[in-house]
């Protein structure tokens, strides 16, 4: 069991490796006890809204705890995706926020080979796997868009990435979906046509919408974690993480072609941000609906960062953050507003961030106890 | 003791989550309306705020409390909320107890309706907008038990088929009779001959609301001109705002909107330039709206959602709920036009006869056309 | 007078005793220097007298009287001042805004008085003759004039104890003799001067005492008059140690690296090597000798590959280098050995284990179809350890936390392991105590007994002389210079460093 968490948290050898799980728990806890503050606060009962927020959150049984878990897991696995998305470069010292723009690529791929009418009459063992397909390879070039530009040019990759994602945006809102890809008016939907039932992801639990993404994001997550500590390719990257600051220059001269890194893990970025988008089409509206409040993008930064960049870390932040979305639908039943889980969210956030201060106050403590003992 | 205190805190907090997972106390005296915003939420000027209106204000006599909960509401407030046009139409409390959830985004749209009908047992469920079409039609056929009003679509399964559903009632509207008023009423308002529209999405709704508007101009003053753009958005007022500054640049004087939120720049766009430019506010009175342009609102295109809610909770009230399709229209005062600044701007005889043109639709003595593509070819009435 | 005494200073660390047990007496005056290997227990002794570190028990007494230091305040407030390895500079601010940083004089209680200041940091560098611009910016200055302006920022505190923490470590040979100069400037005016150091010709020049540290306890306090450098080193490293370098008998292969008409513009676009022809055969060494700057820098960045140059051509082992990126040139047969080991040689955060694969991660066993194999990392590491006598033997301590002795031998482990016939050391001394040179030393002469062409770039002329079949020296980025050890002598090289000589076959 030790060995296997130290294979997760890889800091082994590392004195109170245990911290890497300790702090973030512990800053979700303060998290939550300032939300509370805040919420009482405003007159309100802040037992009453965590008991609405984590009792219909799908992470602890209760009533209707079948169709929360199923709601639950359907948007941790799109956190995941674009947490990942954002992790892996982050990793290897690249801050990409392109993720945004790379899930709705994913989206909109989903839903063009998903209602394409050549396609339509595969059974789902075929015409699926085809659909994932072709959002990983759009996704992934969207991607590798500013990993070319970065790599061949070195042009900044957030610039890039955050320019990207108002490209796709308006390309896929302003054009592909008002335009060619628009629904027939007369069949009165709005947005673009719904893919075809072969297309859709088979549900796994029955009477809810829960679908095989959540089994796609876990053989994801185990596949990133063991692409970046046990493959050549992830050694390099991390090498390169480690020396971005002094211009790779390292793993330069120990023969890691940064470039050919760059591009493709902006590619394999690319690619999982789309495949979390293509479970929007594919699991929840089986079409690009013809406005699209996204933001999956910008809260897998938050995943990231609360999961620590680490794989398995994001497994757990992702499934955290699709459970306050889920819960928050029904705090709205007591009268709390629904954007109380977005500040709970925030919160973990800002006390994630501040993870040095809460290392060093925890390890602060806990040497102070021991040396209480010892005297 | 401090960390006896955080123990007791922690304590509390982890019994208080398991100790409220009852189901909620169920009131059987009380009928259960249940409403799920559009992504546009509570505070939109138009659309969803016209929707609580009629459960709210209208079915439960109560007033929302910012940030949540309700309060009593006062007979004068009461009377006060309900237009003159609806005046007749018998509008009085129905002693229901209302229950809005708001979406952040499309994909909370079923977990909203499913907690609505498993946790809250409503009877009715309203969605506001054609957004909602799938997430009704496929709860609908889920919960074959719970009542459903759609407003402005049908519901659609979910492979994109319109269905029809015996508990879903559907209520469209005949925008392109209100759209036509004031298509007339701008006809003769327009001193350059040149009027603008602005549409949010060209989704059936705002193409009838085109349609009108632009057969109402082509009646009352066949030498004017439409600029019509669609800025595909119903969320951008900024890209609202410069559309109609190129459009008032091109010359257009009078500009009207079916644009939800984007159309507030439209407002801001006008009240910045002052006269001689007029604003046509859609939905809801925006001439009664002080956050936009109350001074330059010439009229607004009525489409009274607060009523078309009202009446599908009184028919659950009254026991007369039936699934289908209705459509509102001039004739039975669902759509119509705002008074605002028309007296201000046309004369006595104009008004007189937009007042004639509205009869001649409620009589049927023409009909709009509701496609935009048939207004050249549509013959207008003469006389105009 | 005793300016300042250690009695029985302890201090311990997870796994290391990093001072057991130590006493010293500083007279008030002298100049007194620590030497050591890396490890041995300098530095955690200076941040103990400077109130960095607390000790585990022990006492330290300034004047006489009992210090209670706690912090550096208190230190400070005992009039001692320190100079750190790497500067406590602003780069932004100029050299006066550092200086009065912290105790600025002011107008009317609270405005900053720059002209003031200006003033008084000019009647400061005149009274100990340390030469500044008090008006220019830090980031504009050589690192010499940096380590003035630390001088005279902890000077104008009152400092009585001044403790130079490997003062030299940073500087070119011109600057480390201004830096004497100025020291013996310090001490004419009584000023005590604590001076930690590893480099024992430095040590015999300036110091007046010496002790010598070795694994946190001091092997002895000598008078310089009455010790020599062999002896020193015998202490520091518990044995005798070979500072003169035996020659071996040269066998010349192949050329097997060369560089024709070679020129190369720097970053800033200025030409910062011209025209070098020269080449390096098989189982010879081919050291440059030169000041630091004259384009050393440069050249090896042409061979790397991260400048391509104007003009010319390199060749290795026959392969001319045409339009190729660093990570290309490993697979030419190229092992490199980098003074600079935290940004080119390692990578920090990374374990022994996998930095002393890097390179070579891609071969079996170390991985195979992409998959790395833990199992033959490991038992690699192990045997790699052994070999090159890496401290401790930890497969999985991150390179960070190895001393910098021991973190060039996990490179020279990895380069020297790695298939190549040319062998690019650039200083690969600098900073390495007495044991870690000896060490390098050996192994590069391991390397030419094995035939492999050896292009040694450096800026210590003892270690030019010892090792070099053929020196070229190197000044503006001209070689001035062509000749051998034998016809030579440091004298001749350093005239040609300056370029007051010139000495190529036309």
């Amino acid at each position: 069991m030790k060995e296997v968490l130290y294979r997760i948290f890889v800091k082994r050898q590392e004195k109170y490796w245990w911290m890497n799980i300790l702090v973030p728990v512990v800053s979700i806890f303060i998290a939550l006890i300032v939300g509370a503050v805040f919420i009482a606060s405003t007159g309100r009962n802040p037992f009453l809204a965590y008991k609405y927020l984590f009792g219909s959150s799908g992470l602890i049984p209760g009533p209707y705890f079948k169709s929360h878990f199923s709601e639950m897991l359907i948007a941790s696995s799109m956190f995941i995706a674009t947490g990942l998305a954002f992790a892996i470069p982050a990793r290897a010292g690249l801050f990409s926020i392109g993720a945004e723009g790379q899930f709705i690529v994913g989206t909109i791929t989903a839903a063009f080979f998903g209602y394409y009418k050549p396609l339509a009459n595969l059974p789902t063992i075929i015409h699926l796997p085809i659909v994932l397909l072709m959002v990983i390879i759009a996704g992934g070039l969207w991607g590798l868009i500013a990993g070319y530009l970065k790599a061949k040019k070195g042009i900044n990759e957030t610039i890039v990435t955050i320019m990207l994602n108002w490209i796709a945006f308006h390309l896929i809102e302003g054009w592909l979906v008002t335009g060619p890809m628009k629904a027939d008016v007369a069949t009165g939907v709005s947005g673009t046509p719904y893919v075809s039932p072969t297309a859709k992801l088979p549900i796994i639990l029955s009477g809810t919408r829960l679908n095989i993404s959540i089994l796609i994001m876990l053989f994801l997550v185990y596949a990133v974690w063991f692409l970046l500590y046990r493959t050549v390719f992830g050694y390099e990257l991390r090498a390169m993480g480690y020396t971005a600051i002094t211009n790779m220059e390292a793993p330069k001269i120990g023969g890691v072609n940064t470039e050919k890194r760059i591009m493709q893990i902006m590619f394999i970025s690319g690619a999982i941000a789309a495949l979390g988008g293509s479970f929007i089409t594919l699991g929840v509206l089986f079409q690009y609906p013809p406005v699209f409040e996204g933001g999956y993008g910008f809260d897998g930064i938050a995943v990231a960062l609360i999961g620590g960049n680490e794989p398995f870390g994001i497994l757990l932040s992702g499934i955290l953050i699709g459970a306050l979305r889920t819960g928050a639908t029904s705090v709205q039943l007591v009268k709390i507003p629904k954007t109380f889980p977005a500040i709970i969210e925030g919160l973990i956030v800002v006390f994630i961030a501040l993870h040095e201060l809460i290392r060093y106050l925890l390890v602060k403590a806990i040497t102070k106890k021991k040396e209480g003992v010892s005297a | 003791m401090k960390k006896l205190l955080v123990a007791v805190l922690v304590v509390g907090f982890i019994v208080s989550l398991f100790a409220g997972c009852k189901p909620a106390a169920q009131q059987p005296a009380k009928i259960k309306i249940g409403l799920v915003t559009d992504v546009g939420g509570r505070g939109d000027r138009s659309f969803n705020d016209s929707a609580l209106r009629g459960l709210e204000t209208w079915a439960a006599k109560v007033e929302y409390v910012q940030g949540g909960g309700y309060k009593a509401l006062s007979d004068e407030a009461f009377n006060a909320s309900i237009p003159d046009d609806l005046k007749d139409k018998g509008i009085t409390p129905l002693n229901v107890e209302p229950i809005v959830l708001e979406s952040k985004a499309k994909e909370d749209y079923i977990p909203n309706i499913q907690a609505l009908v498993e946790q809250e047992h409503c009877d009715l469920v309203i969605g506001v907008g054609f957004m909602l079409a799938g997430a009704i039609g496929e709860s609908a056929k889920k919960y074959p038990d719970t009542k459903f009003m759609l407003i402005d679509s049908t519901p659609v399964d979910e492979n994109g088929n319109t269905v029809d559903l015996p508990n879903v009632v559907s209520y469209l509207f005949a925008e392109q009779e209100c759209g036509f008023l004031v298509g007339a009423i701008a006809g003769y308002a327009t001193k350059t001959n040149k009027v603008g529209y602005i549409g949010g999405m060209a989704i059936p709704p705002v193409l009838r609301y085109e349609a009108g508007y632009r057969a109402g101009v082509k009646t009352t003053n066949p030498n004017a001109t439409v600029i019509g753009q669609y800025t595909n958005s119903f969320v951008d007022a900024s890209l609202g705002k410069s559309t109609a500054v190129s459009q008032m640049a091109l010359g257009a004087d009078v500009l009207f909107h079916a644009a939800g939120a984007t159309g507030n720049g439209m407002f801001q766009a006008i009240c910045e330039k002052g006269a001689p430019y007029w604003g046509i506010g859609v939905d809801v009175d925006m001439g009664l709206d002080p956050n936009l342009c109350p001074d330059r609102t010439l009229t607004s295109a009525l489409k009274h959602v607060d009523y078309a809610t009202y009446e599908a909770i009184k028919s659950v009230v009254d026991g007369t709920f039936k699934g289908g399709v209705i459509t509102l229209t001039l004739k039975d005062g669902g759509v119509g036009y705002a008074p605002d600044h028309v007296k201000d701007v046309l004369t006595a005889d104009q008004i007189s006869k937009i007042e004639s043109l509205k009869t001649m639709i409620i009589n049927g003595t023409f009909t709009v056309p509701t496609d935009p593509n048939e207004v050249e070819t549509w013959t207008p009435p003469t006389n105009f | 007078m005793e300016a300042l005494s250690a009695k029985n200073i302890v201090k311990r660390f997870p796994n290391v005793l990093a001072n057991d047990n130590v006493s010293l007496s500083i007279e008030k005056g002298e100049i007194f220097a620590i030497v050591g290997e890396n490890g041995a227990g300098k530095s955690t002794l200076m941040k103990i007298i400077y109130g960095l570190y607390l000790p585990d028990s022990g006492e330290i007494y300034v004047n006489g009287e009992k210090a209670n230091i706690k912090h550096s305040r208190d230190a400070i407030n005992l009039k001692i001042g320190m100079v750190h390895q790497e500067f406590m500079l602003i780069p932004r601010f100029t050299v006066t805004e550092n200086i009065v940083l912290g105790d600025e004089p002011r107008k009317f209680g609270f405005v900053f008085d720059y002209k003031q200041a200006v003033k008084e940091v000019e009647e400061l560098s005149n009274r100990f003759a340390l030469v500044v611009d008090p008006t220019e910016k830090v980031e504009n200055l050589p690192v010499g004039i940096q380590q003035r302006v630390e001088i005279l920022k902890i000077l104008r505190r009152g400092a009585e104890i001044l403790i130079f923490d490997e003062p030299t470590a940073v500087l070119t040979p011109e600057e480390t003799e201004e830096l004497f100069k100025t020291l013996r400037k310090l001490k004419e005016a009584n000023k005590t001067i604590i001076f930690i150091s590893h480099k024992l010709s430095e040590v015999m020049e300036i110091a007046d005492r010496i002790a010598v540290m070795r694994r946190g306890r001091v092997q002895g306090i000598v008078k310089k008059t009455e010790t020599n450098e062999k002896e020193l080193a015998k202490m520091m490293v518990g044995r005798d140690v070979v500072l003169e370098i035996q020659k071996v008998k040269t066998e010349l292969g192949e050329v097997v690296f060369k560089v024709e008409d070679l020129t190369v513009k720097n970053q800033r676009g200025v030409v910062a090597l011209k025209d070098c022809i020269f080449d390096v055969r098989a189982g010879e060494i081919v050291a440059i000798a030169g000041v630091e700057g004259n384009g050393q820098a440069e050249l090896v960045n042409a061979i790397l590959g991260f400048l391509r140059p104007v003009k010319g051509t390199i060749t290795i082992n026959g392969n001319e280098m045409k339009f190729i990126t660093p990570y290309d040139i490993r697979r030419k047969g190229l092992a490199y050995i980098t003074e600079d080991r935290k940004r080119r040689g390692l990578i920090l955060q990374y374990r022994a284990r996998e930095n002393i694969i890097l390179g070579n991660h891609t071969l079996y066993p170390f991985s195979n179809k992409g998959i790395l194999n833990d199992n033959a990392i490991d038992e690699y590491t192990t045997r790699k350890l052994e070999e090159f006598d890496i401290r401790p033997r930890e497969a999985y301590m991150k390179a960070q936390n190895f001393s910098g002795g021991n973190q060039q031998k996990i490179i020279l482990a990895r380069e020297l392991s790695s298939e190549h016939k040319f062998l690019l050391a650039s200083q690969p001394t600098r900073g390495l105590d007495v044991g870690a040179t000896e060490f390098v030393y050996k192994w590069l002469i391991e390397e030419k007994k094995k035939g492999i062409g050896i292009l040694l770039i450096s800026l210590e002329l003892s270690e030019v002389m010892g090792l070099a079949d053929r020196i070229l020296v190197l000044y503006k980025g001209e070689i001035v210079g062509v000749t051998t050890p034998e016809e030579t002598n440091e004298e001749e090289l350093g005239l040609m460093m300056l370029g007051l000589k010139r000495k190529v076959a036309q």
